[in-house]
């Protein structure tokens, strides 16, 4: 029993080898270069989107039901979410990254989801200590309703002037009900008006009210718009039964024209011209031809697809490469001939040209001719010096600043591209500039570091929130992990039918339901953002991740072996590999 | 009181008795009735431990490691290709020094897939750093899972009490079952350490450092295993006496005039007794040594045993392929630095469960006594 006994008596654990420290003494990170950045990126749709909205950001919230979220993230970045929710052309859809997985997420319409559901108060984004300076906004388009609203938010006191009864510019006088909704366009306006600007409607202004103005404020924000008709140059154009494009949509008399009408021309592709046509439609009778012509092919329309395809169900003939050269008919109009014609884009410059093309001529029979081939500006009023006479527009630099230092200008009178959401990209850009200038810091450094990836537009909140996201930075398809999605179909919003949208005005496009877009929100892979899925945490097979917050996670470089488990599981991309230092 | 008893109920008999707490197991013939037997007295509620259903050998293994290093006393059984499944974690019991007891049912290792006995699964965990006990019959089989326990709690090596497919595990035998009462008092409660302290939290089977940390630990287990043949020799002579058996890490018999050995472990060594007699009848100096222990291997004894005997015959129920009978290579490394070493005879016979008859033995005894020098290689005994 000795030797039994000694045993027993031994130190267990000099036997076995125990450890109660822990392996903390072995910084095994250190055996590696890469280590993995958790660094939120920008997605595709954020930077081919105008307005620069944090669309990730914005879905995330909504996936979870958080629509008054969403709207204050949108708010960031658009002060007309309802208006771009439903009429924008969208480009942030054809850049998304599940075009290549299965088909792009409804953004468009989640925007319009978010601002028709959500409630919430824009965030004033100026300090105490920011000087505050005064801006006379001309126009209330969407260019200078986004200038004010910029400006306001930045604390600085804006008053806008309108020549027409009520503000919105081309929104309001331009954009048809069945599209945009005035209740809608009277809510966004409300909230931009709320932050204490002050509107003088009614108020056309001309040189001598200009110069009074400029005695009264610091800076001067030109967004008058483009509403004088660019015209064929054919002869005869001066009848009543030769009608213009925003001229039509915005005359009081513009039911009148249409009567007893049995074939009506449209002239022209965009979407005011098809808006003229679907105007048009609604105003005449279920007889009534409506033709719509334009230089460009079908399918290469510059209006936006979705539009003109309900023109089509509303019974508005589509025809591509013919030009007016006559309009016939001696008092009365009878008939316009068209000619054969091909469209083709200057490599350098951009601008389109037309040119003949092969084949017959097209005689068509017409009693009213409705022509939108596009708007120019009315430049008359402003000072030489910012006036470009040859392409009839208004000077602007990359910041917005016309050659006249006091003059900002944004919109169509810049004639930068007609669409809603880029006239809101220049009024912000022109009320960032000018805060800017304002406090003293040069806006030429400020800006390009806010402009996102390759794009044009600029984010707000990246103003507020600086270094948050890379901005230069877009996720590519490619480096995305899929594996982590399923293949869905996208939800679409109900249309009213085509037979009701004939004779009424009301809304076409009702919209997803609060349900389905939350359901259409989850599709989005959220490119570059974290949502918090907590997979780099989980799946880290050294336990070098640690999770500091919601959607704060922390890379500890003394072990973490740079296996990059994390980067090649993360959804999102938002986690990489790096060399470090 | 006496009972009719197979080798693997004498062995689940045992582990009841020895009141094993914890019995991880996995079945696998010819060791599944033990398992099905410890499950039958745990659904009677006779069984004070309590048995786990696992997915695999080596879990079963983990299993009892874990408990162990708890101070749980456990048990586990397994054969064959179980044990090959198990090898790694067999590491892990001796490097983490847990008095495990495992029942091993000697069977052939597949391919070819067959069932019959064979020591070569248990003999390929030679180096494995758990002790080996071959047992001749069911009541041997019984003792030693007894005298386990105490040995492997005394030494904190694990255990592994061996015996022949077939002809123990499934032959019933009369035999002894001592009372309770005697065996708690030769086996009390384990009295392990714990060393599962939530309050003082330690890492086991940690990195150490190569030469300061892992030499040290290695020479240790080999001291230890050493001292194990003293606490072997101990425990058998204190059950002897409280139940009137004992075993030997070997058993001699007839040596001391011997002209020839026979080596013998295992179910065949009960063969081998008759084969004496019979041969010492017909005037044949042939004594018998029975190898019980292989690890710790017992030199010391098998050396008193064999040196000044001129032949040895070694009959292996194993082949280790590329050389020979395994007891038959240790017999010979033992013998090698003896003055007066005998000529050593390796036979090859009982594969997958082949008898090994008394004249088998006799003729091998007869063959070895006409015959000048051993041959090179083993003889392979094909059957009478």
């Amino acid at each position: 029993m000795t030797t039994q006994e000694n045993l027993r008596a031994a130190d267990y654990e000099t036997i076995i080898p125990v450890s109660r420290a822990n392996t903390k003494v072995f910084k095994t990170g250190q055996w590696s270069q890469k280590k993995p950045t958790h660094h939120p990126k920008l997605s595709p749709c954020r930077e081919a989107c105008p307005v620069g909205n944090n669309i990730p950001g914005a879905l995330a919230h909504v996936s979870k039901g958080d629509y008054n979220a969403a709207l204050a993230l949108i708010l960031q970045e658009n002060p007309l979410p309802g208006i771009c929710g439903r009429v924008c052309y969208h480009p942030c859809q054809t850049s998304c990254n599940r075009n290549q997985f299965d088909e792009t997420v409804e953004i468009r319409s989640l925007e319009r989801a978010i601002a028709d559901y959500g409630c919430a108060t824009p965030q004033i984004c100026s300090s105490p200590t920011d000087n505050k300076t005064t801006i006379a906004v001309i126009g209330s388009g969407p260019a200078g309703l986004s200038a004010a609203y910029f400006l306001a938010l930045f604390g600085h006191r804006v008053t806008i002037f309108e020549s027409r009864a009520e503000p919105g510019g081309v929104l309001r006088y331009g954009i048809p009900e069945y599209r945009l909704p005035g209740e809608v366009l009277n809510r966004e306006i409300g909230r931009i008006l709320a932050l204490g600007i002050d509107l003088e409607k009614g108020v056309r202004i001309d040189s001598e009210r200009l110069d009074d103005l400029q005695d009264r404020f610091e800076y001067i924000f030109l967004g008058t718009g483009a509403w004088l008709p660019q015209k064929t140059g054919l002869s005869s154009e001066n009848r009543e039964t030769i009608q213009y494009g925003l001229d039509f949509l915005s005359h009081e008399k513009k039911e009148i024209f249409c009567q007893g009408k049995k074939n009506i021309v449209v002239i022209g592709g965009g979407d005011v011209a098809v808006d003229v046509a679907r105007t048009a439609r609604r105003l005449c009778g279920p007889g009534t031809v409506i033709t719509m012509i334009a230089p460009e092919k079908e399918g290469d329309f510059p209006a936006i697809p979705e539009g003109l395809a309900e023109a089509e169900d509303e019974r508005i003939r589509i025809i591509g490469e013919y030009q007016p050269i006559e309009f016939i008919g001696n008092s009365h109009l009878e008939k316009v001939r068209f000619v054969r014609t091909k469209v083709e884009k200057d490599r350098v410059t951009g601008r389109y040209t037309l040119l003949p093309g092969d084949g017959n001529d097209l005689l068509v029979d017409a009693d009213l001719v409705l022509i939108a081939i596009g708007q120019l500006p009315d430049t008359g009023l402003f000072l030489p010096e910012i006036v470009d006479k040859d392409f009839s527009k208004v000077f602007v630099n990359d910041l917005g600043m016309t050659p006249s230092s006091r003059f900002y200008a944004g919109g169509d009178l810049t004639r930068k591209r007609p669409a809603v959401a880029d006239a809101i990209l220049s009024g912000k850009r022109a009320a960032l500039s000018i805060h800017l200038k304002a406090n003293g810091y040069d806006p030429e450094i400020i800006i390009p570091a806010l402009t996102l990836g390759q794009g044009s537009s600029l984010s707000i909140s990246a103003y507020i929130e600086a270094g948050l996201i890379d901005l230069k930075k877009v996720v590519q398809f490619a480096e995305l992990n899929t594996l982590l999605y399923r293949k869905t179909g996208a939800e679409h919003g109900t249309k009213s039918p085509p037979e009701t949208r004939r004779t009424d005005f009301s809304e076409v496009n009702g919209g997803l339901e609060r349900k389905a877009a939350i359901d259409e929100a989850k599709r989005c892979f959220y490119c570059g953002s974290c949502i918090g899925c907590d997979l780099c945490f989980l799946l880290c097979p050294d336990i070098s991740i640690a999770k500091e917050g919601d959607r704060i996670y922390r890379v500890d470089k003394d072990y973490c072996k740079g296996c990059s488990i994390c980067a090649t599981v993360c959804p999102r991309h938002v986690i990489e590999m790096e060399e470090s230092q | 009181m006496r009972d009719l008893l197979s080798g693997n109920y004498a062995i689940a008999e045992a582990v009841r008795m020895a009141k094993a707490q914890l019995i991880p197991a996995y079945p696998i013939t010819p060791q599944t009735p033990i398992y099905e037997r410890l499950s039958e007295m745990e659904s009677q509620g006779t069984l004070p431990g309590v048995m786990v259903r696992v997915e695999s050998e080596h879990s079963a293994m983990a299993m009892c490691i874990a408990a162990s290093l708890a101070g749980v006393r456990v048990f586990t059984a397994t054969s064959s290709q179980g044990l090959a499944l198990m090898h790694e974690m067999l590491h892990f019991a001796s490097g983490n020094r847990v008095p495990v007891v495992m029942g091993c049912v000697n069977r052939v290792l597949a391919v070819p897939w067959s069932f019959g006995s064979d020591q070569t699964d248990t003999l390929s965990q030679r180096d494995t750093g758990w002790m080996q006990f071959y047992c001749e019959d069911n009541q041997e089989a019984f003792d030693t899972v007894i005298q386990a326990y105490r040995i492997s709690e005394a030494t904190m090596l694990p255990s592994m009490v061996i015996i022949d497919a077939f002809f123990n595990s499934h032959f019933i035998e009369p035999m002894d079952v001592p009372d309770q009462r005697l065996i708690d008092l030769f086996l009390p409660q384990a009295t392990l350490p714990e060393r599962f302290d939530l309050n003082d939290p330690a890492f086991i089977s940690n990195v150490v450092t190569s030469g300061a940390q892992f030499l040290p630990f290695r020479e240790r287990a080999f001291t230890d295993m050493e001292k194990a043949k003293e606490i072997i020799r101990e425990v058998d002579i204190e059950y002897r006496a409280q139940f009137g058996r004992g075993y030997g890490m070997v058993e001699t018999v007839q040596t001391k005039d011997a002209q020839l050995v026979l080596v013998t472990s295992g179910s065949m060594t009960s063969t081998a007794r008759m084969a004496i007699e019979a041969l010492r009848d017909k005037g044949l100096k042939v004594g018998l040594l029975k190898i019980k222990a292989f690890r710790p291997f017992p030199s010391r004894e098998v050396e008193d045993a064999l040196q000044n005997i001129p032949k040895v015959a070694v009959i292996d129920r194993n082949i280790s392929i590329g050389k020979e009978g395994i007891f038959c290579q240790e017999l010979k490394s033992a013998l090698y630095n003896s003055t007066a070493r005998p000529r050593i005879y390796g036979y090859i016979a009982g594969l997958d469960g082949l008898d090994v008859s008394p004249e088998i033995i006799e003729n091998i005894c007869l063959e070895v006594l006409g015959k000048e020098m051993p041959d090179n290689l083993p003889i392979w005994v094909k059957g009478n």
